[in-house]
């Protein structure tokens, strides 16, 4: 008796630890299956092995999809090794070779996913990584979808989960847009089920405490669908060319309930509604290309929600070339805030950013160039978007009473109708809500659809109570509600306080290098119809618009507020994350004496016209 | 002549009154003005000789004339007048500077004063 009371207690003791103690799995492209290997040991599968210390050849060994079968414990490690020479290693999903059984049948293969992976704890959470997690990630194993399925991961029911160095994706260049021109393009969703398409990275459903480490997805129907999830991070991640969505957080309607705090640091969104070329060997190959607008059955928002709500943070994180808007949180409606900054926003096919509720944009350059699909290769940009629903760079709503919109130190730019639009998303009157906007640059260009005047400063359709707007430049704008007379208001004393510059375009126009236009912040580039040489993130990022003062005869350099707004005190660095000194510029970018390049000298002419002579002035009413 | 400064005292006492009373039912939004400025084209470069085209005018006003920030910029060179609206009522100075095609911008004309005064809408 007493022998066996010890046993059980050792035996208690062993399970404890066990449970304790994460197990690390090993997948590799030369693995065996769970019936020879126990995948404990990163070695290959080979007859020589001995008490099946190799690992395994895929994650449906450990986690498998006909059955449902999870052959691991909340906590434990599945990490995937790329190739023996160091290539990338590419892991088919979906249904294939040894995997056609149960839900990976025939008729129904779309449902030939992973399971939902068991919940770790918060110290020690469930994690699926790639080889090279912890050295950079230059190389991460590859995760593609094909044979229509629906998602490559499920996180259902499920937290404290982490993946990471991982590349999601699929071997086909369809897109998900029915109506598409040319038929070849459209993925056929029709039986048999053997086509390489697959629809969603990575979906995320009653979640939390999910982390998405160097983590790509890309080419796709959609990157993310989310719903009723808290905590979720996003480092170091991309959403790249899903033609549906990047982030897709419509999937309950009105009850997707997010809450908690989802983050985005360092991370970038690129090219969403958009496909991916799947053409190995081939000029375009990882390019993207066909993107589609709305009537076609195309859609394409970087990020987009239903009814929602939680802090959303965007922190140096690039939201570039989305087919529709670039973030979209227009349903805000719940608990939390929205915080753009240091981050970039350009040349999405709507709004750059539309928001309800307490927001804060502090820091960000946001290029409102909505026509740019209408300015590039046919082959990407003929049948996409083009300044969706009038293209303003910012929508800002309120969704209850006392609600704040603080923009601080952004530079924006538009070809929108307007630059930026106030409204009452709940229709819920004006209680108290707050527009706070000092030290921004708003650079008019030529209205994309109505190319005889700029682009408007602000389109109200609704008043915000309280408003504290100075030390702003605004520079050609169109000259609808007066803007110049009308913007500034409640401007404080000190801390170099003031209405700021403003100049209205009468008649449209666009010339940059006009520096006789006193408001003019001499901006190093801005190119409104850029044209990349590739579309991958580092050379977007390298080609990018620069839309930083180039010298200190710019309207910004020196002339800003460098008081606290709303209690929040001048970003101390700019987006650049070069130090603010002294009396801060106005916008996203401080001038800096030696970082930029030496201005090209502007001539002294030896002939100037005569100043005209004003004769009369006289009141109308 | 008393008779009609009576009629005129009273007329103006009853819109007074009655525009206290809409006032205090209903918050009535501010009183704009739209100003009309007008100018002499110029024809000339500052050295006499003549001047082929003007690209633009840019007119510039604001309540100091050290901070004339607020600039219109009329692209069409062939107008000599140019209405501003939504003007609160105040003080003002107008300045205007021309601008050749070459880019060549003449100097700041003189600040011309105007009293916009309280809109009689």
């Amino acid at each position: 008796m007493k022998f066996k009371i010890q046993l059980m207690f050792a035996s208690m003791i062993l399970l404890v630890t066990m449970q304790a103690q994460a197990v690390e799995y090993f997948v590799h492209p030369e693995g065996g299956d769970i019936e020879h290997c126990n995948g404990l040991s990163a070695q290959p599968f080979s007859q020589d092995i001995e008490n099946q210390a190799c690992a395994l050849k895929h994650i449906f060994e450990l986690v498998g999809p006909e059955h449902n079968t999870v052959n691991i414990n909340g906590g434990d490690i599945i990490t995937l090794l790329n190739n023996a020479d160091g290539s990338q290693a590419e892991y088919r999903m979906g249904r294939h070779d040894d995997y056609t059984s149960g839900r990976c049948s025939t008729s129904w293969a779309y449902d030939c996913n992973l399971p939902s992976l068991p919940a770790g704890t918060a110290e020690k959470p469930t994690i699926i990584r790639g080889e090279n997690w912890n050295n950079g990630c230059d190389i991460a194993p590859q995760l593609w979808g094909s044979n229509r399925a629906s998602t490559i991961f499920s996180l259902i029911d499920t937290q404290h989960i982490e993946l990471s160095c991982l590349e999601i994706t699929d071997h086909s260049s369809c897109v998900g847009a029915h109506g598409f021109p040319d038929e070849n393009l459209i993925c056929d969703r029709s039986t048999p089920y053997t086509k390489l398409f697959a629809d969603t990275g990575i979906h995320m459903e009653d979640s939390n405490d999910i982390t998405l480490t160097d983590v790509t997805v890309k080419g796709l129907s959609t990157g993310i669908s989310a719903g009723r999830v808290r905590d979720i991070t996003l480092l170091r991640a991309h959403l790249f060319a899903n033609s549906s969505a990047g982030w897709n957080g419509d999937i309950y309607g009105n009850d997707d309930s997010v809450s908690g705090t989802i983050l985005f640091k360092d991370s970038a969104i690129t090219f969403s509604g958009c496909g991916l070329v799947y053409n190995p060997g081939a000029s375009d190959h990882g390019e993207p290309h066909a993107c589609a607008r709305q009537d076609i059955g195309g859609y394409g928002d970087g990020i987009g929600t239903g009814e929602t709500g939680g802090t959303w943070i965007f922190d140096n994180t690039q939201i570039l070339y989305n087919n529709s808007d670039g973030i979209d949180l227009l349903y805000h409606h719940g608990e939390g805030d929205i915080i753009v900054k240091n981050s970039r926003i350009e040349g999405n096919g709507g709004n750059q950013v539309k928001v309800t509720g307490n927001t804060q944009l502090i820091n960000n350059v946001i290029i409102s160039n909505c026509g740019w699909n209408s300015r590039q290769a046919a082959s990407l940009g003929a049948e996409g978007t083009n300044c969706r629903a009038g293209g303003a760079a910012l929508s800002i709503s309120w969704a209850h009473p006392d609600d704040k919109a603080i923009l601080l130190n952004n530079t924006v730019i538009s070809e929108g109708d307007c630059i930026m639009g106030t409204g009452d998303r709940t229709k819920i009157g004006a209680q108290n809500q707050g527009l706070y906007i000092v030290n921004n640059i708003f650079y008019g260009l030529t209205d994309f659809r109505q190319e005889w005047e700029n682009s408007c400063l602000l389109y109200r359709s609704a008043t915000h109570p309280y408003k504290q707007i100075h030390n702003n430049v605004i520079h050609q704008v169109k000259g609808y509600e007066s803007p110049c007379e009308n913007f500034a208001t409640n401007i404080p004393n000190g801390n170099n306080a003031n209405a700021g510059p403003c100049s209205i375009a009468a008649g449209g126009f666009f010339d940059d290098s006009d520096y006789s236009i006193a408001t003019n912040p001499h901006f190093l580039k801005t190119e409104i119809d850029i044209q990349h040489t590739a579309y991958d993130l580092p050379t977007l990022m390298a080609e990018t618009n620069k839309p930083y003062p180039q010298d200190n005869g710019s309207s910004v350099y020196n002339a800003g507020y460098s008081g606290h707004v709303a209690g929040i005190s001048i970003p101390t660095k700019d987006f650049l994350g070069n130090t603010r000194e002294g009396i801060p510029d106005i916008g996203a970018v401080e001038f800096i004496e030696g970082l930029a390049p030496t201005p090209t000298p502007v001539p002294v002419p030896d002939t100037i016209p005569k100043a005209p002579v004003i004769i009369s002035i006289e009141q109308l009413n | 002549m008393n008779t009609l400064y009576s009629l005129n005292s009273m007329r103006t006492g009853l819109i007074a009154v009655a525009a206290i009373s809409l006032t205090a039912c209903f918050q009535l939004p501010e009183e704009k003005s739209d100003v009309q400025i007008h100018w002499l084209p110029v024809t000339e470069f500052s050295d006499g000789s003549a001047i082929t085209s003007i690209d633009h005018y840019q007119i510039h006003y604001g309540h100091e004339t050290d901070q004339l920030n607020n600039i219109i910029m009329s692209r069409n060179p062939n107008i000599t007048s140019y209405i501003i609206s939504d003007l609160d009522a105040g003080e003002y100075y107008f300045a205007m500077v021309a601008v050749a095609e070459n880019g060549e911008e003449s100097e700041m004309s003189q600040p011309y004063y105007f009293h916009v005064i309280e809109s009689s809408l």
